[in-house]
């Protein structure tokens, strides 16, 4: 079976297909000088969904369903002509489960969930999120204040993540959201404060599918890891070579691994040394680089939509550098090799098996 | 009848001529409801859902460019041309 990489970047959505994993042919790029922050296969349907921010004509949700050789013009969402902010960008585009076939998410800036229930027709904000009282509590990272992680685990509980504005839960089916933020820290925040109930500069969190309870985030500095599903946090970054990062990513399977990709500092958005995926196999208490094949020395970063796996067995890790080149491997990340170079800078990359 | 240039990536996108005639409409406005209805998803890509032209829009009136703030109301004329161009700002 095929595996296909979606590369969202600053100059459009770059596609590369493989049936060995070792050689790539690249297609695109969609939506040519178009910021791409995110695109993903969805493997209910195989039908491809993309997150494009146009300067010109606003942020769209858009549809292929022939792998990316064509694209339905999409959808504009939209807050209503009295809210207070717009939506700008689209962020995140997650599938729901099995079971609801028809069901996907959106996560946008300004931050804010949209849901749709019909394939991607149509798409409605799930307005309890902005509605909870700590949203006046949510602020702008540097990327913006944008909902950028949302993880439907069951027909019930659907997890985000916006930066900065927290985690949240909700487990009525987006009926109601609550903070999840009890045990991260807000470095930015005045000593005496920060740990406060939102407002967190969450980068990314990943739902661990073996255990379910188990998710991993990635904090603006902290690694942290839940197994009660958010009402606690334990920092499991401690051995790492810094714990500023932005992508992290569950192992599909073993619910003790997970991967990460460390920078030296908030103040320094390089690695120390190689640019590479750390590993650990032992639910954080300790981490590795795997790093053969990468250059000794970058000072590209990797955002946090840009490290993914493709769900094989041995399990494929991609990600994609800020300085634009994709990086693969096909052994769980023994050894790794560049697919791609030269592209813009990255958002995003998604890697999904072709049925 | 009222001629609408549109730019060649938006007609591209949306799968319409760049340039197309209209029947007489009394506003900006009612002309851009009168396409999107035919051509759904133009009107957000043009406006903010305020109402404002999007920001690194530009939209002209034959010679005069019109306000971002005020696009709706601008009343229009048989044999009107109306140009939407990307504006510089936005890359």
């Amino acid at each position: 079976m095929d595996v296909m990489v979606l590369v969202g970047t600053a100059k459009g959505l770059f596609r590369f297909r493989s049936r060995d994993r070792k050689g790539w042919r690249m297609e695109g790029p969609d939506f040519p000088q178009t910021p791409c922050y995110t695109a993903v296969m969805d493997p209910r349907s195989g039908v491809l969904f993309a997150g494009v921010n146009s300067e010109f004509y606003g942020p769209s949700i858009r549809r292929s369903r022939d792998f990316g050789a064509t694209w339905d013009a999409g959808v504009v969402p939209a807050y209503g002509a009295e809210d207070e902010e717009q939506v700008t960008r689209v962020w995140a585009i997650a599938p729901a489960g099995a079971d609801e076939p028809r069901t996907l998410f959106a996560g946008v800036e300004a931050s804010g969930l949209f849901r749709s229930d019909d394939g991607g027709d149509t798409w409605a904000e799930v307005a309890a999120l902005r509605r909870h009282p700590t949203h006046e509590l949510w602020g702008p990272g540097y990327g913006g204040k944008c909902l950028h992680t949302v993880l439907p685990t069951d027909r019930q509980t659907i997890y985000t993540a916006c930066s900065a504005g927290g985690a949240y839960r909700s487990t009525d089916a987006g009926e109601s959201f609550a903070p999840i933020n009890a045990g991260v820290e807000a470095r930015f925040m005045p000593e005496g404060q920060r740990y406060p109930v939102a407002g967190q500069c969450v980068h990314k969190l990943s739902f661990c599918e073996a255990r379910p309870g188990r998710v991993w985030m990635q904090n603006h500095g902290g690694v942290y890891r839940t197994d009660d599903g958010g009402d606690t946090w334990h920092d499991v970054g401690g051995t790492l070579p810094g714990d500023f990062g932005f992508p992290v990513l569950a192992h599909p399977k073993d619910p003790d691994t997970a991967y990460v990709i460390p920078l030296q500092a908030d103040e320094k958005r390089w690695a120390k040394g190689v640019l590479g995926v750390w590993s650990t196999e032992d639910a954080g208490a300790s981490w590795r680089p795997i790093t053969e094949g990468l250059p000794a020395v970058s000072f590209a970063s990797v955002l946090r939509d840009g490290l993914d796996h493709d769900g094989q067995d041995p399990l494929g890790l991609y990600f994609g550098t800020t300085s634009g080149t994709v990086y693969a491997s096909a052994d769980g990340g023994r050894h790794w090799q560049e697919i791609a170079a030269h592209l813009p800078r990255i958002f995003s990359v998604r890697a999904a098996t072709m049925a | 009848m009222i001629t609408l240039h549109l730019p060649d990536d938006l007609a591209r996108e949306l799968g319409i001529a760049p340039h197309s005639r209209h029947a007489p409409r009394q506003s900006l406005g009612e002309l851009l409801e009168a396409v999107e209805a035919v051509t759904p998803g133009l009107l957000p890509r043009i406006m903010e859902a305020d109402g404002r032209t999007r920001r690194h829009l530009n939209l002209f009136v034959g010679e005069t460019r019109v306000r971002r703030e005020d696009a709706r109301g601008v009343p229009l004329r048989d044999g009107d041309e109306v140009w939407l161009l990307r504006a510089i700002s936005g890359g």
